[in-house]
């Protein structure tokens, strides 16, 4: 996939920030507009339809949050949001609102377009019909999620009916952070929301079949006090 | 202490003013009194004069009250001024018109004229005395002018009794005449005054009508105006010395001299303790008034009564008084002088011979005389004052009483023995029967004793001794029994009587002591300021029968009740107000008192050297039940106890507030220095490797530029540690983290911490033991996660690389154990404590990897807010180990699998 056309909008009070942000896109090929207020930034998503949107939550006339939820009332694109560590509480609320993934403040270049690139093909996939991919093959691990199988080097792996809705659940968003209230909500339904051990437990369980170390995961990441990701 | 001198800092003060008249110093207002030897002089006339004056000046200046002398000269210099309304207080039958305190306070003037210090108020008014009015003009900073006549004073009063005959009920402090800063005498000839009153041109009061002739003689006049010439002359020396002395010179006092007054129940103690006053003027000595209180006498309330008042009079007349209890009063007397280094004792002539068995000591005087040694002893004769001691008809009831008893015990006794006679008992079975029935009297008190004594013998000479029912004794043998019989009954009655009443006031003592004992061992153990209000008003309650509330003031200085049932107490919008009186002019109001005597409690200030933290109101349950003196300074010494704890309790408060305050200081100081050199460091890498690429990008070569972008790299990933570390550390230290605990496997937040230090750990190998009882662990996952970052990196900070780092997980019923362990060289011996204190970095160590000394601290405060504990030592194969124990916070939750998994089938 070419980056060339796509646009992506920073909404980021910080110049030095900004800079490296539009320094790293410009190279990879992005088109960068800048805004430095969270009005600003409303602003020219309406205007000019970026393809992802980067969101400093820590504007100053505006909570980040509240952003999100006003894009989300018209607009898709995808939002990647840069905080700081020590903010799980506002991350999760960022992504539960409807941000597609986060940044933790320092970050390197390459943590940067990985999010932005899952991101952008998490939302060209939405945009073309969701059912394309049905086998997702990481490493030599494949999973089906039509016919509800996992292999592991072409064996077979038993999963339970949760394991393998929880496994489904991270593998539609590979690569993303899926937090703890959007896993149960999709696996256990509404009403279990306020269990998030249930997920704990569980993630364990299918680290011991997938992993090769359960102890130093590769494929189940723990996004330490936000969620759990998939890793590609 | 009151003293009617003034002290140096009134003088100071005084001077101070009248160096500057027309400029106001300090918050008091200034008193000016007009002095004069009789009604009549002008002294209202003088006032208004100078009043008119200082308006025509452009003073604000207000008639706060005038005596209503019904003149023309008089009345037409009031026109012109403005006139405070007078209150109107109905009383019996007619209206009284008073002065309007409250009027004056809101008006708040420059000056207030009120007429007749001396005054009483009516009834039900907050003061007693209307110069209680004039001192709190004065202490809100409100100039007054008034008047008053010679015979008013308290010291001078029972001297102008003595010349005039005619004794002034209505008193002022002398202390009043200190603190004027100006006396003015208003003077005219004793001539000239007569003629006056010829013409009608004196105001006498309606109630002083029938003295005015033997008041209004020549002679009398005469005698009074040299007393008020006197008195006038001795203030205006005292301003001429401090004139001379200069104002800023402090005034040295002979101080050398102490006096002590002896004060008993008679009514001439009152002129003993005037005498002792103007003595102790004389000499410029502080004095002091006792009373010996010989436990073996009990008196009568209205002896009692008495006592309170003389001693009161030398408080008002600036005394300290104390009240001592010893049976033997020349004994208690100079031991308390030796004690107090008094020189001087001043007792009163015994005016008459003291029944013997009220005083046992027939001759105080004459024992004090002798025994006193390096102490001058001064006699002075005491004259009788007339005293108006209400009837006590309860207490005659109860005498009656004792009669009755007394007699009873005779009859039962007669009967007893005249049944035992009858079956042939001797004489001596009768008397002793008698002599039981005079013990028991004994027990009634002397009186009964020595009657019943008396009756005995006599009942047994007429019923039991020949010939029987008539006195006559024919026998001469029982003349011996009898005198024996009297002797025997009235020693062992009286010793019984004697014994009966020292217990009495030993258990009443005793009882006193405990409580206060009881009240200070208990407030001494307590720091919560509630927790001593509710022991103080419990205590309190207990000990005076009464009910006790004590109010605290809010941020805004309003006094309530903290705790306290105020349903049993009279809570009316005047008792609170009373109350607020109290705490805002740190004096005693209210029931028993001379201000607001009509409050339905006692009101003491709770005072404590930082000043009056609240106040103390006891309602007895018993009418009369707080007035007696000794109770009241009972209460007193409560009250201030209890200040005292009130005041421990703030200050304890305050203490913890900034031990708070200074750790939080501490830790600011000592992370600004973290950050002027620990933050500095990778700064300054940063920035010079910056710097080198910007200005010489094109002369460097390419592994050149690589190294210093990896500089930078590297050091900003050390400063984003550093910061991480220090932002945890002021939030964990500053109280207000919430940490948020949640059920985690144990295994994951290894695995997680693991993932995120990859990097780092590239150059070890990891080894990781879980035990296979451990799942879950109750814990705030990112907080641990930081926890085992800092432990992990310390490991490959102080081991060589491809060794092996031990990352362990132990667990119990009780909660998780986790471990780092390393192959470095270990802790240096003794540091295996130290290591977890801020800022404490470990000796021995090459500078280059030198840590913060933060990481561990946090780890530790981390275990800390977990209720957890973390410990360092060496292995003992060599290396170091630092394990944390997180106690579960609550029971771990059930998790069955197959349920989960069934309930979504």
């Amino acid at each position: 996939m070419s980056s060339s056309e796509h646009l992506v909008a920073v909404i980021e009070d910080e110049a030095p920030i900004r800079r490296f942000l539009k320094a790293s896109l410009s190279v990879e090929g992005f088109r960068v507009v800048e805004a430095t207020t969270a009005t600003e930034g409303l602003r020219i998503v309406t205007q000019q339809l970026p393809a992802l949107i980067l969101l400093d939550l820590g504007l100053p006339d505006m909570d980040g949050t509240e952003v999100i939820r006003q894009v989300r009332e018209w607009s898709a694109a995808p939002i990647v949001v840069i905080s700081a560590r020590g903010e799980e509480a506002s991350k999760i609320a960022a992504l539960d609102a409807g941000a597609d993934d986060y940044l933790t403040k320092p970050f390197g270049v390459g943590e940067l377009l990985a999010r932005i690139r899952v991101a952008l093909r998490h939302a060209s996939r939405r945009s073309s019909d969701g059912a394309a991919d049905p086998i997702l093959q990481l490493g030599d691990i494949s999973i089906d999620l039509a016919g509800r199988v996992v292999t592991k080097k072409e064996v077979e792996i038993k999963l339970t009916k949760i394991e393998f809705d929880l496994l489904a659940a991270l593998a539609r968003n590979a690569g993303k952070v899926v937090t703890h209230r959007q896993l149960l909500k999709e696996v256990w339904g509404p009403h279990a929301v306020h269990e998030p051990h249930y997920v704990r437990v569980f993630m364990a369980n299918l680290r011991k079949k997938l992993e090769a170390n359960p102890s130093r995961p590769v494929l189940l990441i723990t996004e330490q006090g936000v969620g759990y990701r998939l890793r590609e | 202490m009151i003293d009617s001198r003034p002290t140096p800092e009134q003088m100071l003060h005084r001077a101070r003013a009248e160096a500057t008249d027309t400029e106001r110093e300090g918050d008091r207002g200034r008193l000016k009194l007009f002095f004069g030897y009789a009604a009549g002089v002008g002294k209202t006339y003088a006032m208004l004069q100078a009043a008119r004056q200082l308006r025509a000046d452009g003073k604000d200046i207000v008639a706060g009250y005038v005596e209503p002398h019904g003149r023309v000269e008089t009345e037409s210099l009031l026109d012109g001024l403005e006139q405070l309304p007078l209150l109107e207080v109905p009383y019996r039958g007619t209206v009284l018109h008073e002065f309007d305190l409250d009027a004056a306070l809101a008006r708040k003037p420059e000056i207030v004229l009120v007429d007749e210090l001396a005054h009483s108020n009516a009834p039900g008014m907050r003061h007693v005395k209307r110069w209680q009015d004039v001192e709190e003009l004065l202490a809100v900073g409100i100039d007054v002018f008034s008047t008053v006549n010679v015979q008013h004073v308290e010291s001078l009063n029972d001297v102008v009794a003595e010349i005039s005959g005619v004794a002034v009920r209505e008193t002022i402090p002398d202390r009043l005449l200190a603190i004027a800063s100006d006396i003015v005498l208003v003077d005219i000839t004793p001539e000239e005054l007569l003629e006056r009153l010829k013409q009608g041109k004196v105001y006498v009061p309606q109630q002083a009508a029938r003295a005015i002739d033997r008041f209004f003689r020549r002679e009398n006049l005469v005698a009074l105006r040299e007393i008020a010439l006197r008195q006038t002359a001795e203030r205006v020396h005292e301003d001429v010395e401090i004139a001379r002395r200069g104002v800023a010179a402090s005034v040295p006092w002979p101080t050398n001299d102490r006096l002590l007054v002896c004060v008993g129940p008679s009514p001439s103690s009152a002129k003993v303790v005037r005498s002792a006053k103007r003595l102790a003027d004389r000499l410029g000595a502080p004095w002091i008034a006792v009373h010996v209180q010989p436990s073996s006498i009990t008196l009568d309330p209205s002896q009692e009564e008495q006592i309170h008042r003389h001693l009161l009079l030398a408080e008002r007349l600036g005394a300290e008084v104390a009240k001592l209890v010893g049976d033997n009063i020349s004994t208690a007397l100079l031991q308390f002088a030796d004690r107090r280094n008094v020189t001087k004792i001043v007792i009163g002539k015994p005016d008459r011979p003291a029944s013997w068995w009220r005083y046992p000591s027939p001759s105080v005087v004459d024992r004090l005389i002798e025994r006193s040694g390096s102490i001058d002893v001064l006699i002075v004769r005491g004259v009788d004052e007339p005293t108006s001691v209400p009837s006590q008809p309860a207490a005659a009831y109860v005498g009656w009483l004792k009669w009755l008893a007394a007699a009873a015990a005779l009859a039962v006794a007669t009967l007893i023995a005249w049944a035992f006679h009858a079956v042939g008992a001797t004489e001596s079975t009768s008397v002793m029967i008698y002599l039981l029935a005079v013990l028991f009297a004994g027990r009634l008190g002397t009186g009964p004793a020595i009657v019943s004594s008396a009756m005995a013998v006599l009942l047994f000479d007429v019923f039991f001794t020949q010939p029987y029912y008539s006195i006559t004794v024919h026998d001469s043998h029982h003349l011996v029994t009898f005198a024996v019989m009297l002797a025997v009954g009235m020693i062992t009655s009286t010793l019984t009587a004697r014994a009966r009443r020292q217990a009495d006031v030993a258990q009443n003592n005793e009882r006193r002591t405990e409580a206060l004992y009881q009240l200070t061992r208990r407030l001494a153990g307590i720091i919560d300021r509630r927790q001593v209000v509710e022991d103080a008003e419990r205590a309190i309650a207990e000990v005076f029968n009464a009910h006790a509330i004590i109010f605290l003031p809010n941020e805004r200085g309003k006094i309530l009740p903290l705790v306290g049932d105020l349903t049993r107490f009279a809570a009316s919008a005047s008792e609170f107000a009373a109350a607020q009186w109290v705490f805002d002019h740190a004096q005693a109001a209210g029931l028993g008192t001379d201000t607001l005597p009509g409050a339905g409690a006692l009101y003491l200030p709770l005072t404590a050297p930082s000043g009056v933290l609240g106040v103390l109101a006891v309602q007895p349950a018993a009418a009369n039940g707080v007035r007696s003196f000794s109770d009241r300074h009972l209460l007193e010494t409560f009250a201030s106890h209890v200040g005292l704890a009130l005041e421990r309790s703030q200050l304890s408060e305050q203490a913890q507030k900034s031990r708070v305050e200074a750790e939080t200081e501490k830790l600011r100081n000592s992370l600004l220095s973290a950050v002027s050199h620990d933050i500095r460091t990778p700064l300054a890498g940063i920035a010079g490797a910056g710097s080198s690429l910007a200005a010489s990008f094109d002369s460097l070569d390419r592994a050149t530029r690589y190294e210093l972008l990896a500089t930078i790299n590297d050091e900003s990933e050390r400063l984003t540690q550093l910061v991480e570390n220090l932002l945890h550390m002021t939030r964990l230290s500053s109280g207000k983290v919430i940490i948020d605990r949640q059920w985690h496997p144990v295994e994951d937040i290894i695995g997680s911490t693991l993932g995120r230090m990859e990097r780092h750990l590239a150059g070890h190998l990891v080894d990781i033991h879980i035990d296979e009882t451990v799942q879950l662990g109750h814990f705030d996952a990112v907080l641990i996660e930081q926890m085992l970052v800092n432990l992990i990196d310390n490991a490959i900070k102080y081991s060589p690389s491809e060794t092996t780092i031990e990352v362990a997980a132990h667990g119990s019923a009780s909660g998780v154990e986790l471990s780092v362990s390393d192959r470095g060289k270990g802790f240096m011996p003794g540091d295996e404590r130290r290591v977890f204190d801020l800022f404490y970095r470990g000796a021995g160590v090459k500078s280059d990897r030198r840590g913060t000394g933060i990481g561990l601290a946090i780890c530790s405060a981390i275990a800390d807010v977990h209720g957890g504990s973390i410990e360092a030592h060496n292995r003992p194969e060599g290396g170091a180990v630092v394990c944390a124990f997180l106690p579960h916070g609550e029971k771990p939750p059930k998790i069955s699998e197959q349920a989960l998994e069934q309930a979504t089938q």
